[in-house]
């Protein structure tokens, strides 16, 4: 658990930076060689996905008509498609759409689930009641489901899908921060932050959140890796992202028409979001080993 | 508190799980781009006028939390409306794909049942032993990997190449063939799928059974029972495993949802005409009836469930105190 000091505030933000940098370093050191290998892995794929442009040897929708359809060669390492764009290119240009959804979708459930918990918790009564109550129904309901339902209403897009997964995201930030709070609420560092006059804001920012940060940074892991599967996941049925953007999904969409000849349009995408995700799920099981060894967090598939 | 006020308490929390669920998405789907009506006539006789009267024939010009209400009445009664798309009652349409998707999820939770605890069981008992090592990355192969693409990978290897190499498939690219048409024509037609769904399932059953034995292993209970000499085999299966199992049969039975997930995907890519398959066409074609009536049937189903495993929870578990 990271219990803050009190004197925290009053460093300047290098020292604060230092601080952060110093203690993953530590975290890193302590996690298992799965882990450790899945960060790596993890690095490497962001850093992949950021430097596409500049890493991929074709553009993502740059056909070429005389390579139509070729198979894995020299030149076209994973092959092309039926307009000759090469396979290569576009699965690094797909790793964008699927760690922006990722990271965004999970940073969204995390904004609108911590205010929801912290209210929830520290007001307490019927307000908190309703709150979890409204949590429950959210997370109880089939994610995949309730998404094709809201997003056949809102329209298939990028900015809808990550809506989307973030909303389906929500309930379990809204927990985690909900159970930090009662158990803050009652240790005594809150009383005498209280009695010397710090404000509920201040209090949540400057004990709840840090005490949550280890519970809320093992679930956000695992759900990276599921928003993947799930952007995936709806990408495919074409509810999602739609082409011509390379993304994972949309190609295993595509190559369904050219089995089993070409077999490699739909294998290589699919080959891609395992190891992302696995990657993913790993670094954040051995997270949850070192750090939160009791959480009942648990990552499991989006579809 | 007994049994029976502990039940009638449960029922009464999921009223209002089922109305918040089934009244989110009727408002969603109202407040929707796109005039689903006006797609209902055929261009040439499409104008405000009759536009105006078909919306006055289906109720949508009244208010819509009379809309919700009257519709909530009827579906109460098991009548959910007709589809704009086939003009059958939703009811009908729903009831007939059910069957397959059970089908699915039956071979699916077979295969976790037979493959996941017996592998969790092994792991826990061999913890940190190559066995559990193995099983770990089973399990987490098993959950990071799309149930679409797996599925087409099924069909890609066991249909399309097996063709190519011995020139006949093994098993069928795809569609439904029922129970009635001979038992291996059917398991030949089914197992693909199920098991395609299974695999993500498996994997999670897998990782619960171990952490729920790890922990009944280390009970006083059991170290109590080697120490009186009880043998190790008989130690897990007997004493071990029945405990431990009472979380596990929680989990199973609240991956409900995860299985009706996997059915959007992996019947659309067999084509086996079940609820997920349903859904997916409903959503295509901007069939609100049909999505609204499915919506609150999964949400039915799922609170349903959920009570089931409370209440065998509660029964399981002498402990748990009904308040």
């Amino acid at each position: 658990m990271a219990t803050e000091t009190p004197t925290f505030e009053e460093r300047s933000v290098l020292e604060r930076l230092q601080d952060v940098l110093s203690r993953s370093v530590e975290i890193y050191g302590r996690l298992d060689t799965s882990a450790k290998v899945s960060f790596w892995i993890v690095a490497a794929i962001v850093t992949l996905a950021v430097a596409a442009p500049l890493v991929a040897p074709y553009g993502p929708a740059e056909p070429d008509y005389d390579a139509s359809l070729a198979g894995p060669s020299v030149d076209h390492p994973l092959g092309t498609d039926l307009t000759g764009r090469d396979v290569l290119s576009r699965v690094l240009f797909g790793a964008r759409i699927s760690i922006l959804v990722g990271v965004v979708a999970v940073a969204m459930a995390v904004a609108i689930g911590v205010p929801i918990g912290a209210v929830g918790g520290y007001i307490g009564g019927w307000v908190d009641e309703g709150l979890m109550r409204l949590m429950d129904i959210m997370m109880s309901f089939p994610s995949l489901v309730l998404a094709l339902a809201l997003v056949g209403a809102l329209g298939p897009n990028l900015r809808n899908v990550i809506l989307v997964i973030g909303i389906v995201y929500t309930p379990q930030y809204a927990r985690l921060i909900r159970g930090s709070v009662l158990s803050v609420k009652e240790e005594e560092f809150v009383e005498a932050a209280e009695n010397t006059g710090l404000g509920d804001t201040k209090i949540l920012f400057k004990h709840v959140i840090p005490n949550a940060f280890t519970p809320v940074l093992v679930q956000g892991t695992f759900h990276v890796a599921t928003a993947i599967i799930f952007e995936a996941s709806l990408s495919f049925l074409g509810l999602g992202v739609q082409p011509p953007t390379a993304t994972w999904g949309v190609m295993i969409a595509d190559g369904r028409g050219y089995l089993p000849d070409q077999w490699w349009i739909s294998t290589f995408p699919g080959i891609a979001i395992m190891i992302t995700v696995m990657s993913f799920n790993l670094l954040g099981d051995g997270l949850r080993d070192e750090l939160d060894p009791r959480s009942e967090t648990e990552g499991g598939p989006g579809a | 508190m007994g049994l029976g006020n502990y039940t009638i308490k449960r029922l009464l929390l999921l009223v209002p799980v089922f109305i918040g669920v089934t009244a989110a998405v009727f408002l969603l789907l109202k407040l929707a781009p796109g005039d689903a009506v006006s797609a209902l006539l055929p261009p040439r006789s499409r104008n405000p006028e009759t536009v105006a009267q078909l919306e006055a024939r289906l109720g949508l010009d009244q208010p819509i939390y009379i809309q919700y209400l009257k519709w909530l009445a009827n579906a109460l009664q098991g009548d959910l409306g007709r589809s704009y798309a086939t003009r059958q009652p939703v009811t009908g349409m729903i009831l007939s794909r059910l069957w397959p998707t059970v089908q699915i999820s039956i071979i699916a939770f077979f295969v976790a049942m037979f493959i996941a605890i017996p592998l969790g069981v092994l792991s826990a008992v061999y913890k940190d032993q190559w066995v559990d090592h193995l099983s770990r990355v089973i399990a987490f192969t098993g959950i990071s990997i799309p149930s679409f693409w797996l599925g087409i990978m099924v069909i890609l290897v066991f249909a399309l190449f097996w063709q190519n190499w011995f020139g006949s498939s093994l098993i069928p690219a795809g569609g439904y063939v029922a129970p009635s048409e001979g038992l291996f024509a059917w398991l030949n037609a089914a197992l693909p799928p199920g098991i395609t769904l299974g695999v993500g399932f498996s994997a999670i059953v897998t990782r619960l059974t171990r952490s729920a034995m790890v922990e009944v292993l280390n009970e006083d209970y059991i170290r109590t029972a080697r120490a009186k000499g009880v043998k190790e085999q008989a130690l897990i299966l007997v004493h071990a495993l029945r405990n431990a199992m009472i979380p596990v049969v929680t989990i199973v039975g609240l991956q409900v949802g995860f299985l009706l997930n996997g059915a959007v995907v992996v019947e659309q890519v067999f084509q086996w005409p079940g609820i997920g398959r349903l859904l997916y066409q409903a959503v295509q074609t901007n069939d609100i009836p049909l999505i609204q009536g499915l919506v609150l049937f999964i949400a039915g189903v799922f609170v349903l469930m959920n009570l089931f495993v409370d209440l065998t929870y509660a029964l399981l578990d002498p402990r748990i105190k009904y308040d």
